[in-house]
């Protein structure tokens, strides 16, 4: 398959082949994010070509690398403005139960809620990753990043279905003391 | 909102985290395991040359894994969608598939041994449930194909290693570790074409499929079975007709937790201390006695819980543990067990489901259950008369309610 230093050299060179390469290389991971979120192929659909379009204006002067990550982060927040955009219209996505998740983890109904900026909790949740066995780190990720289903991360990492909800489990409870101890309250 | 933060703030995470779990690789196979799939996956491509004809140029169609995009090709592969396991447990979708090519107007499905399931994800189309055979009309948008799903169900399988304890895959007859799925194609221009997708269970459980033209020979009496009736979308997804299950004023203490309703034990088993296995989920968040005007009423038990972390006792606060398949709540310096609700109130929205329709519900058995979806295979009669053979409805729970997603054959 076609490396992506040539792709990203295609959209240099302002050629659509670019975005084809992109997509023959990248598409179905992208699709498959995508769809985690919005629950609906078409939005998914939609949302990876948006987030071609968006990285065909990007590039240049962006010259992103690792290139599969940053389109999946493109693709990822496109496809987050739609999930809130459509929200109520939606079915459940693995994004909703994934996010339940995190919300009984992070709520703290006795504490008075003080806001943190965006930035500062991305470094936190950074310093909290680093503590995390790499495989653990993965799981976290896979779940709560791509928003993957529990049985998706357990065919990914070799574990069963039950193993990887118990480690969520004990990720969370392992985060949320480790929010707390940095005051940290959402 | 505040996992739309934490959201917002996963998204601006260094790219090295994400970069590490996109190339992410497990532990690889031992050697054992992978002599094992290479011999099964020669087999399976032997299987394949005896029932294959030779290529007659049939118009251009092609078939991919759902999930995957995969291409299903005549030379045969090992499927990454799904496995089942000796004591039946399957994970996944083993062969979930789409159709793709140019103009075709209708495709009929006929599935030898098992059953197979379409889902139209445009929602345009009528389902059939979980069925053998039945017609597809595909039409002149091409783009559509895509989400035109057929998704094979080894029930038959499953139930096999499930019932019977000593059963294993590797003992499994014949019919039971093969099938195929004939799709008897049409044109818009009037033109036919005849294919098939041939799957095989392997020893270790994963499963072998191949896509190509096919011949319907005399002896294959299952493509002649009549096709299924399509079940319409709106009773098939009518999830407002479904009435809510809900307990009346003598209801058990209750607490609803990521997406499990849980009960407490009819012999009210407690524990004095903590236990190295209780894994922390948080405290409950809410109860419903206020709303219920029982304000004050203390120990008043009346309505479900719905929301996360909510019970219908006055708890507020309660610390609350996972324990295995169930959860144990401290309360006065107890650990109280409660179990997770799912099969009275699975088996309830199942019976309800059926008084919609021309079906009038014999007996339920209990087929398989999981957390969040529970299948029974229904014994029904329609105008008093014993349909046979039983049909099968499938339920997934959802907000704390259990809601039918399928239903058929």
């Amino acid at each position: 398959m076609i490396e992506d230093d040539k792709i990203i050299e295609m959209f240099f060179g302002r050629s659509e082949q670019g975005i084809r390469e992109l997509d023959i290389k990248y598409g179905k991971v992208c699709r498959r994010l995508s769809y985690n979120i919005v629950n609906s192929r078409q939005d998914a659909e939609e949302c990876v070509n948006d987030a071609y379009l968006g990285a065909w204006n990007a590039i240049p002067p962006a010259a992103p690398s690792p290139l599969l990550a940053y389109i999946c982060k493109v693709v990822r927040n496109i496809s987050l403005k739609i999930y809130y955009r459509k929200e109520a219209a939606k079915r459940k996505s693995t994004y909703t139960i994934a996010m339940e998740e995190i919300e009984a983890c992070l709520a703290d109904p006795n504490t008075v809620e003080a806001e943190i900026e965006a930035r500062e909790l991305t470094r936190i949740i950074e310093s909290f990753l680093d503590t995390l066995t790499a495989e653990n780190r993965v799981i976290f990720i896979r779940r709560y990043w791509f928003s993957d289903s529990c049985k998706d991360i357990a065919e990914l990492v070799g574990l069963t279905e039950k193993n990887i909800s118990v480690r969520l489990t004990r990720i969370r409870q392992k985060m949320r003391s480790y929010l707390a101890e940095r005051e940290v309250f959402l | 909102m505040n996992s739309k933060k934490f959201s917002e703030a996963m998204g601006e995470l260094d790219s090295k985290y994400v970069d590490e779990a996109l190339s992410y690789k497990k532990a690889k196979k031992t050697v054992g395991a992978r002599l094992g799939l290479t011999a099964a996956c020669l087999a399976v491509v032997v299987a394949i040359g005896s029932i294959r004809i030779p290529f007659h140029g049939g118009m251009d169609v092609s078939a991919y894994a759902h999930g995957t995009d995969e291409e299903i090709t005549a030379v045969g592969a090992v499927m990454s969608g799904g496995t089942i396991s000796d004591t039946g447990e399957m994970k996944g979708h083993p062969m979930m598939f789409y159709l793709s090519g140019k103009n075709i107007a209708t495709v009929r499905f006929s599935c030898k041994n098992q059953q197979i399931n379409f889902m139209d994800w445009t929602e345009k189309r009528d389902e059939f449930g979980n069925a053998q055979n039945f017609t597809v009309v595909y039409g002149e948008d091409e783009s559509e194909y895509y989400y035109l799903t057929i998704d094979w169900v080894p029930n038959a399988t499953i139930r096999e290693l499930t019932d019977n304890k000593d059963s294993t895959i590797a003992d499994l007859p014949e019919e039971m570790r093969n099938d195929i799925i004939v799709m008897e194609i049409t044109f818009e221009n009037g033109k036919t074409t005849t294919k098939a997708i041939t799957i095989s269970l392997l020893d270790d459980g994963t499963f072998a499929a191949s896509f190509g033209d096919y011949q319907i020979s005399e002896e294959y009496t299952f493509v002649n079975r009549p096709d299924s009736e399509a079940i319409p979308r709106d009773l098939l997804y009518s999830q407002g007709d479904i009435p809510v299950i809900s307990s009346t004023a003598d209801a058990a203490p209750m607490i609803y937790v990521n997406g499990t309703l849980y009960k407490q034990s009819a012999d009210q088993t407690s524990f004095d201390e903590l236990k190295d296995d209780f894994v922390y989920l948080g405290a409950i968040e809410s109860d419903i006695t206020d709303l219920q005007g029982n304000i004050g009423a203390g120990n008043t038990l009346d309505g479900v819980p719905k929301e996360n972390l909510q019970a219908n006792r006055p708890i507020v606060g309660s610390e609350v543990y996972q324990y295995g398949n169930d959860i144990v709540v401290r309360i006065e310096g107890k650990y109280w067990l409660y179990e997770a609700q799912t099969i009275d109130e699975a088996e309830a929205a199942a019976r309800a489901y059926y008084e919609n329709t021309v079906f009038e519900v014999v007996s339920l058995e209990l087929k398989k259950q999981t957390e969040n979806e529970t299948v029974f295979s229904a014994c029904v009669s329609k105008g008093g008369v014993i349909q046979d053979p039983d049909r099968t409805i499938t339920l997934q729970l959802n907000n704390g309610t259990w809601e039918v997603v399928n239903e058929g054959y």
